[in-house]
């Protein structure tokens, strides 16, 4: 499942329940969709809603961290929780994709922002 | 393996579509099947991971534009200690088949980097369960199996 939100000059992607092979594509094509409406945007990608993930989520989220770079945008994760931390680790993601442990973004996601 | 295979104490095998709504399908099924152990949360989601990367490679590069039978199979045995058991699985296809298997399963090869697959697949399996062995040839499909002693 996929919850997207705008707040100022950030996309907040909320991903939760299963990220694998089969639901990649639909979120992949949803977050894509909304950085071409907001091209200017920079991407976080929270996670702490996820229950499993295989490597195929971090093919979205380097994909999502390619697309972003060419715009001149960055990209974070957040939310990394104890089911995917492994993978994440793993993965090497961070090396490139940063991950933020409490941004400001994220506080207020759950009064409100503007939804997309 | 430290311990020897003493006797099967479960087995279940399980025939379904190649398609990619059977991947949660199929981790649910052998998390069932784990479930009779007493498996740390860790050592369920380390099992999962490694069932969703072989049916996704059996899917996307096995059956690759095409579609076709996936079979599973779960098989724990006691060891020859009686404390510890060992979990087998093994996912396999009759799909295109690897040409180089040694190739394939480095990290980050991939075959499909267009599609976003990280290549990551048999890196994940290595490292998420004890033992991997991977079985194929041109035209031949593919059998992966793997072992973790729970």
């Amino acid at each position: 499942m996929l919850t997207i939100l705008r707040q100022d000059d950030s996309i907040i992607a909320q991903i939760s329940g299963d990220l694998d092979h089969h639901n990649a594509i639909e979120i992949r094509s949803k977050i894509d969709d909304l950085l071409i409406k907001y091209p200017n945007c920079d991407l976080i990608l929270n996670l702490s809603g996820l229950n499993f993930m295989d490597s195929s989520g971090i093919g979205v989220i380097i994909g999502r961290y390619r697309n972003q770079q060419q715009r001149g945008k960055k990209t974070y994760i957040c939310g990394v929780n104890s089911k995917i931390s492994k993978l994440i680790e793993l993965s090497g993601i961070k090396k490139i994709v940063p991950i933020i442990d409490n941004p400001s973004a994220i506080s207020t996601l759950n009064k409100g922002g503007e939804a997309v | 393996m430290s311990n020897k295979i003493h006797s099967i104490l479960n087995e279940v095998k399980l025939d379904f579509l190649g398609i990619s709504q059977n991947e949660s399908f199929a981790r649910g099924v052998v998390a069932n099947f784990v479930s009779q152990c007493d498996v740390t949360i860790e050592q369920l989601s380390d099992i999962k991971t490694a069932v969703s990367e072989a049916v996704t490679n059996a899917i996307v590069h096995g059956y690759k534009g095409t579609t076709g039978m996936v079979t599973l199979a779960c098989r724990l045995y006691s060891s020859n200690d009686r404390f510890t058991k060992t979990l087998e699985i093994a996912i396999s296809d009759n799909g295109i088949g690897i040409s180089n298997v040694e190739k394939a399963r480095e990290p980050l090869f991939t075959t499909q980097p267009e599609m976003e697959r990280s290549g990551m697949g048999f890196t994940v399996m290595e490292t998420f369960m004890d033992d991997v062995t991977v079985r194929s040839a041109p035209k031949c499909g593919c059998i992966v199996t793997m072992r973790k002693t729970l």
